[in-house]
């Protein structure tokens, strides 16, 4: 039984990681604070904050939570925790400035610079602060929630016993402010004055002990009518509960209270503690997080080799659904071709992009056929001027997606297999005779969709030092060198902006004499956001090919997650009966024209047109159709991973029956069944909540960019903004319709 | 007491942070919850068994339903046996196995289903490996309120970018509020 006890931890993702993150950010700031002023950021602060951190987790993770609706002492102890022991060992750690160094200095200064120097919030904190305020919230807050039906809300609820937690600890920590003095804090009263402050909060806990000790009666039913374990009777639970409240509640009050009286009565004054924030441009420069430089990964990926063995085992891969797509059986969840593109593939696609960059360019099985036919054919032509654009590919993309649709290739492992073939084909022609990485450049539509959606990616290849390329005169990264080519999408690393055109080949990486190149950190969408001339590229929000493969991945990745819901699907076959077509060919071709081509030069047009008359007179629309599409691939990005990571998700175990039949193996025992995890609505409602709020934070950098006042700026971006949330509200409708099962075993 | 170095933790320290801070997430992403409203509490011999069903009241949908057996003689927790809920509203019929490792708490037995809205007929059959004597079973009967509408169920989600987007209103406007005094202040 003890061992059942100790081992009922509650590991809650959102807790954890909320704690990680502060103490992340503290240690950070104590760190360098520590550095300054050794005498005042001590390790015992440290210490006392972690410490402090720890009895939350304890709190409201440990066996106490566990059994806090069993037994009232168990209870009773989580609580206590939560509001006479974290708080005050977070609040001695003095961790507003810590976290506020924590943090990165942009963030600091452009983000919470705003706030910390406003005197509206400035004037609210010093009244939230004040001793009378805090003494009341405290008070409030533990003699309403021990009320009996405000305790059996938050016995019956975890919403409200949540709300009650969280009130017991932001209560205790307007309580111990005046106490501990924090800073930015001034003290309001004079320091003895805490000792009355203390010891009345100390009969008000007394009394509600003494209250629950001294009862005849069981106070809270729950615990009547609860289980009594190790022969505890209710009412001697509620007097042990009463007792610990009382004897380790006053201490804790009291303590304080003796310590304060003593320094009192020697004349001790407290220190008043000034602290102010140096200036950002005095934090030290940190470089961004660089992949290549983590240790064991690092070296891996930087190996020249590492993405041949890639591309070979894509390669491999992509042989092996071609032909089982051929000759293996036709349903599709019986064979590679069915489960391995549509399943697996995408959904890891997507969530590299969204993790990392644009890893699946990197890993291209087609790189192989391009290199063959580099080496067989001539190979010396130019890419004709004409077709020098993302058009074509943007044709391939839309005949892409209608054609998956039409085909349904899902769960056409022949249609699947001809399509690798007629891939491979493509790429051997292009680049037999074309030279550069023309088909990557010009023709892939699977490319252009990686590289529009990589610009939302956090990591990007970039230089590390700006300095090192001004003195550079041989510029390998882009000519190459006698052992390496240079960069054969023609993007020069100094003057690269964003992963746009990206392939992540590292072939830069390789020949750069000075190894400047890094695979970075960067802040998703920034190449959006700055929007400068990259090399190679231009500026994008000028080129109305890139906005046009933007607007068709946003509305494709609506339209493509909404024929496969019930509701959509149902009014089809209802539009195809009406119209008496034998076949639902033109229907879902009028619906994927419609939704990719027709509705966003529609909406492009209307939101263009309100945005030149509210905020840029005179102005005409195309160019606003084209910086603010850009801005909304953020959003089409995050419908194309929630949509990818469902079918992912449900169907991870869908190799199974394939890998059993191709190695003559039964998988009778496994289950297969294709159920959601329970967090994955939660999940994905995220991903479209950071979608659209970068897609509307893009938007306002754009109006702002291109406008000069606050007032112009936001007339001009409240069509783009209200297209971003009708976006948003369809993919969120789509999320909640009942989805067909493509390609999985039920 | 002996002198520190001036920088205690190393900068590598801070960038592996993130990193084992998604291992740890990635590690405790499976949320366990039992507990809740207590459903049933009889004496069944050789067990007294206690039923909780969690949300509070239940509604349709996802349902978590966990038993406490304890012994009759001594009320110790039993928690050596095999539990299984099975359950019918006449439509369907549905048998889950209830185990400790799905519970937060480990002295209950807990098993997560999925219940339409009705009234449900449930029956706890309590086995064992070791237990020689017949397996015991105890019905009870328990009714499911209408599911909470996903819009109410994933509220707090879809608050979330309207409170950020109002709090970066006020952001911007406190900027441009601080650039005019700064400008005004230069003139």
């Amino acid at each position: 039984m003890a061992e059942a006890i100790l081992t009922s931890w509650r590991f809650d993702p959102w807790l954890i990681g909320f704690l990680l993150a502060v103490a992340w950010l503290y240690i950070r700031g104590w760190n360098q604070l520590h550095r300054q002023s050794p005498r005042r950021y001590t390790p015992e602060r440290l210490a006392a904050y972690l410490s402090g951190l720890g009895a939350l987790f304890v709190g409201l993770a440990s066996p106490l939570d566990a059994f806090g609706n069993l037994l009232l002492e168990a209870h009773m102890v989580q609580h206590l925790l939560l509001i006479v022991v974290a708080p005050p060992l977070i609040l001695l750690g003095q961790p507003v400035l810590p976290i506020l160094r924590g943090l990165p200095p942009r963030v600091l200064k452009e983000g919470i610079g705003p706030f910390l120097s406003w005197r509206g919030l400035r004037r609210a904190g010093r009244r939230l602060t004040h001793p009378v305020v805090c003494w009341l919230a405290m008070a409030v807050a533990i003699v309403f929630w021990h009320m009996p039906r405000w305790y059996e809300l938050g016995l019956n609820s975890p919403t409200w016993h949540g709300v009650e937690h969280a009130c017991f600890f932001y209560a205790a920590i307007l309580f111990w402010w005046p106490v501990i003095q924090v800073w930015p804090g001034h003290a309001q009263w004079p320091r003895w004055m805490m000792i009355p402050y203390l010891v009345t909060a100390d009969i008000v806990n007394t009394a509600l002990s003494a209250w629950l000790v001294f009862s005849t009666h069981v106070v809270y039913r729950t615990y009547e009518l609860a289980p009594r374990l190790g022969g505890i009777s209710a009412l001697d639970d509620q007097s042990t509960a009463g007792a610990i409240m009382w004897v380790p509640g006053s201490i804790a009050y009291l303590i304080p209270a003796f310590v304060l009286t003593m320094q009192a009565l020697n004349g001790v004054r407290a220190r008043p503690q000034i602290v102010r924030i140096r200036p950002t441009a005095q934090h030290e420069i940190r470089q961004p997080w660089d992949l290549l430089r983590v240790p064991v990964l690092g070296p891996i990926v930087r190996y020249r080799h590492f993405r041949r063995v890639l591309q070979v085992v894509l390669f491999a891969l992509a042989v092996a659904v071609a032909i089982d797509g051929f000759f293996g059986p036709r349903i599709a969840p019986m064979n590679l071709a069915g489960v391995l593109p549509w399943t697996y593939w995408r959904g890891f696609a997507v969530i590299a992009l969204l993790a990392g960059g644009n890893f699946f360019c990197m890993a291209c099985p087609f790189m192989l056929p391009r290199e063959l036919g580099r080496r067989l054919l001539p190979a010396r032509h130019r890419w004709p001027g004409m077709l020098r654009s993302k058009w074509l590919a943007a044709a391939l993309l839309v005949l892409y997606l209608w054609a998956y649709e039409v085909f349904s290739l899902w769960s056409s492992p022949w249609w699947t297999a001809w399509i690798i073939v007629g891939y491979f084909t493509t790429a051997f022609v292009v680049d037999g005779f074309f030279r550069g990485a023309s088909f990557c450049k010009y023709v892939c539509p699977i490319g252009q969709f990686h590289f529009v959606n990589a610009l939302v990616s956090p990591l990007e290849v970039k230089v590390r030092s700006h300095a090192v390329c001004e003195s550079c005169r041989t510029h390998d990264c882009i000519r190459g060198n006698e052992s390496q080519r240079g960069c054969e999408l023609l993007l020069f690393q100094p003057r690269k902006t964003g992963n746009f055109d990206c392939t992540f080949c590292l072939d830069c990486v390789q020949a750069c004499p000075q190894d400047n190149v890094g695979i970075l950190a960067t802040f998703p969408g920034r190449a959006l956001i700055e929007d400068r001339h990259g090399s190679g590229i231009g500026r994008l929000s000028q080129r109305p090919d890139a906005a046009a493969l933007a607007w068709i991945l946003v509305f494709g990745a609506l339209v493509n997650a909404a024929a496969m819901v019930d509701p959509v699907m149902r009014w089809m076959h209802s539009l195809d009966a009406a119209l008496g077509w034998r076949s639902m060919l033109p229907v879902t071709t009028g619906f994927y024209l419609a939704g990719i081509l027709a509705a966003p030069a529609l909406l492009a047009w209307i939101c263009g047109a309100l945005a030149v008359r509210l905020g840029h007179p005179g102005g005409s629309w195309r160019p606003l159709a084209r910086s603010f599409g850009l801005a909304l691939i953020p959003l089409g990005f995050s419908i194309w991973v929630a949509h990818f990571s469902y079918h992912l998700l449900t169907g991870w175990r869908s190799i199974v029956p394939v890998l059993a039949r191709v190695l003559h193996r039964s998988a009778s025992a496994v289950n297969l069944s294709a159920l959601a995890p329970s967090w994955l609505p939660a999940a994905q409602i995220l991903l479209l909540d950071g979608g659209l709020m970068l897609s509307l934070y893009i938007a306002w950098r754009t109006a702002r960019g291109q406008s000069a006042g606050m007032g112009r700026a936001l007339r001009m971006v409240a069509p783009w903004a209200a297209l971003a949330i009708a976006i948003y509200a369809a993919s969120l409708w789509i999320l909640f319709q009942p989805m067909q099962m493509r390609g999985m075993v039920m | 007491m002996p002198r520190l170095p001036a920088r205690l933790f190393p900068a590598g320290l801070f960038r592996a942070c993130p990193l084992l801070g998604c291992l740890l997430l990635a590690t405790s992403t499976r949320l366990l919850a039992d507990g809740g409203m207590v459903l049933l509490h009889q004496e069944s011999a050789p067990f007294v068994v206690t039923v909780f069903g969690s949300p509070t009241p239940l509604r349709a949908g996802a349902v978590d339903l966990s038993v406490l057996l304890q012994s009759s003689e001594t009320t110790e927790p039993v928690l050596d046996r095999d539990v299984d809920f099975i359950l019918t509203n006449g439509d369907s019929d549905i048998r889950v196995r209830a185990t400790r490792a799905q519970a937060q708490n480990k002295l209950l037995y807990a098993a997560s289903v999925r219940l339409a809205a009705g009234q449900w007929s449930y029956r706890i059959w309590v086995g064992g490996a070791h237990e020689p004597s017949a397996p015991v079973v105890i019905p009870g009967v328990m009714t499911v309120g209408a599911g909470q509408p996903k819009l109410a169920a994933y509220g707090t989600y879809l608050a979330l970018p309207f409170v950020c987007l109002a709090i970066f209103a006020l952001h911007q406007w406190l900027r441009s509020r601080m650039r005019e005094q700064i400008g005004s202040a230069t003139i």
